[in-house]
């Protein structure tokens, strides 16, 4: 760990890391709560996965993998909130096939890339110590995107991730901000795909928000604890790697998991401590059937 | 009086059996009607229709003058079901603050993509409306950790906020014990004095005591007045042999 925080101060590339991760934590703590809460952690992998399509696409034709990743991620964004909304039935399939057929048109167009053959494991598990300085302010501006949009729309994804069919009888337009967020969920995994890559994206969308869940009752809470939890995670997940050489996204993934399954064993004892003492106190009546 | 809800030859199907048949049903301003009728006879299609979250194959429905999906902010609706996860994080002041919730919007399409802020208005909304239903002492509890009746008002509260002109309740009081049921048709009786109130029940006999007429509707609606409603009516309204028991509260 020591050994991490020298070469922090020496070196360019690893300070990179770090900001990286700390940008991308903020997209993680806010949009994971949303696709935690609301239950669409599917569709969420659904839109991560299809996105080497875009990367693939983009490579092929000579523009930055990640141009093509915030497209592709948006596209199948709006693919998928299309088939949720209008064609429920056939849900889980359809997304399993978007997902499914996008990495395979990604893969096709990686193989046939000309030139430079980029190396497609960096895009399935990330490569936090290879993010360009450039690459920051792209991530500084989705975040800037997505923490607007939150501010101004917070009331109507509440009601929209909480009860769509009250929403709808409200006269909120569901469909536009269902799709809104998830765009804003696309765009979250084009900044997780630099830290984690598109196949652990899910862990780190998911895992800090299920966390916070257990602790704390409120959307805003979910999402501060979220975010700085995301930061720790990865900032510590990036340093434990470092000393003994290992990837970075598998070891902020296997830390986050780790996290996650302490988290959950400690508060299904906790409450189950509760449910005791309330069942053994002498004031435990019926009091609460009013 | 003047017609609240009218719905004229109003059929609807969701495939190929036929869900109402031919619904011509009057709701005068002020009424409070009850709607009873057995399981899949079409209760709550017929409230979705109201609603504006279905549309019939034929026929006509006017809520207020206007057409059910324009009129809806001047409806307020407390499901059968909640439709949203229990351990949801969320308060009780939040649920109910949903509620008023597009009540603002002048009609034109693009309000609603308005950003909105909650102000002091709002929140004294809400407070009102959970005295009323005698829930204010729940305001800052965790929806997950009410009971059922607790439940109950809350949503009933968030369907008041707005100070909707018309209440539409579906089963209200199914998943309550039979104390809570009273006090909530009591409430719902006191609202009455200002709102159009529709209620969908399973038991008639209980429902009778606080309605001032039934609509019994099963695929097609069987009688229209509280005095009608005898074994005959109950035999063609449950399509088989009903024993009657006799009823007091």
């Amino acid at each position: 760990m020591s050994e991490f925080f020298t070469a922090l101060t020496q070196h360019g590339f690893l300070q990179t890391a770090v900001i990286a991760a700390l940008l991308a934590s903020i997209g993680c703590g806010v949009m994971g709560t949303y696709v935690v809460v609301k239950r669409i952690a599917f569709i969420a992998g659904g839109i991560a996965h299809s996105v080497l399509g875009g990367m693939g696409a983009a490579m092929y034709y000579g523009f930055d993998p990640l141009h093509g990743a915030l497209l592709a991620a948006i596209f199948a964004a709006l693919l998928i909130g299309w088939v949720r909304l209008n064609w429920r039935a056939q849900e889980d399939t359809l997304i399993s096939a978007l997902w499914a057929i996008g990495m395979a048109i990604g893969v096709m167009f990686i193989a046939k890339a000309p030139g430079y053959q980029a190396d497609l494991m960096s895009y399935l598990f990330g490569n936090i110590l290879l993010v360009p300085r450039e690459s920051l302010i792209f991530m500084i501006v989705l975040d800037a995107v997505l923490l607007l949009i939150v501010a101004a729309y917070h009331r109507q994804f509440l009601a929209v991730v909480f009860d769509e069919e009250f929403a709808r009888l409200r006269g909120i337009p569901v469909g536009f901000f269902y799709l809104l967020l998830l765009v804003l969920v696309a765009v979250t995994v084009v900044l997780l795909i630099q830290v984690v890559g598109l196949i652990l994206v899910l862990a780190l969308l998911t895992l800090p928000a299920a966390v916070a869940g257990q602790y704390v009752h409120s959307l805003g809470r979910m999402m501060l604890i979220a975010t700085l939890l995301g930061a720790a995670l990865s900032v510590s997940g990036l340093a434990l790697s470092y000393g003994p050489d290992l990837p970075a996204g598998p070891t902020i993934i296997l830390l986050a998991g780790a996290v996650y399954v302490i988290s959950a064993i400690h508060s299904q004892l906790a409450q189950r401590r509760r449910a005791r003492r309330v069942a053994l106190s002498p004031a435990a009546g019926g009091d609460e059937n009013d | 009086m003047s017609s609240v809800i009218e719905i004229d030859g109003v059929d609807f199907s969701y495939g190929e059996v036929a869900t109402l048949a031919n619904i011509n049903l009057r709701v005068e301003a002020g009424e409070f009607l009850g709607i009873v009728g057995p399981n899949a006879g079409g209760k709550s299609t017929l409230l979705k229709l109201i609603l504006g979250q279905l549309t019939p194959q034929s026929g006509r429905i006017r809520v207020l003058g206007k057409a059910p999906r324009t009129a809806r902010h001047q409806v307020g609706y407390v499901p059968q079901y909640p439709s949203f996860p229990r351990d949801f994080p969320i308060t009780v002041e939040q649920v109910v603050m949903l509620g008023l919730q597009g009540s603002n919007s002048s009609g034109r399409w693009w309000n609603a993509l308005l950003p909105s802020r909650v102000s002091r208005k709002d929140r004294e909304a809400v407070h009102r409306a959970l005295k009323e239903v005698e829930a204010d002492n729940l305001l800052h509890r965790q929806i997950g950790s009410l009971s059922g009746g607790q439940l109950q008002r809350v949503l009933l509260a968030r369907a008041l906020v707005s100070a909707p002109r018309i209440l539409i309740l579906d089963e209200p009081t199914a998943n309550i014990d039979q104390r809570m049921e009273h006090e909530i048709f009591d409430l719902l009786k006191m609202l009455n004095e200002r709102m159009t109130i529709l209620v969908v029940s399973h038991d008639v006999a209980f429902i009778s005591d606080y309605v001032n007429r039934v609509a019994c509707l099963n695929r097609t609606l069987v009688c229209h007045q509280t005095d009608a409603v005898d074994g005959q009516v109950i035999q063609e309204l449950y399509g088989e042999h009903v024993r009657m028991i006799a009823h007091s509260h």
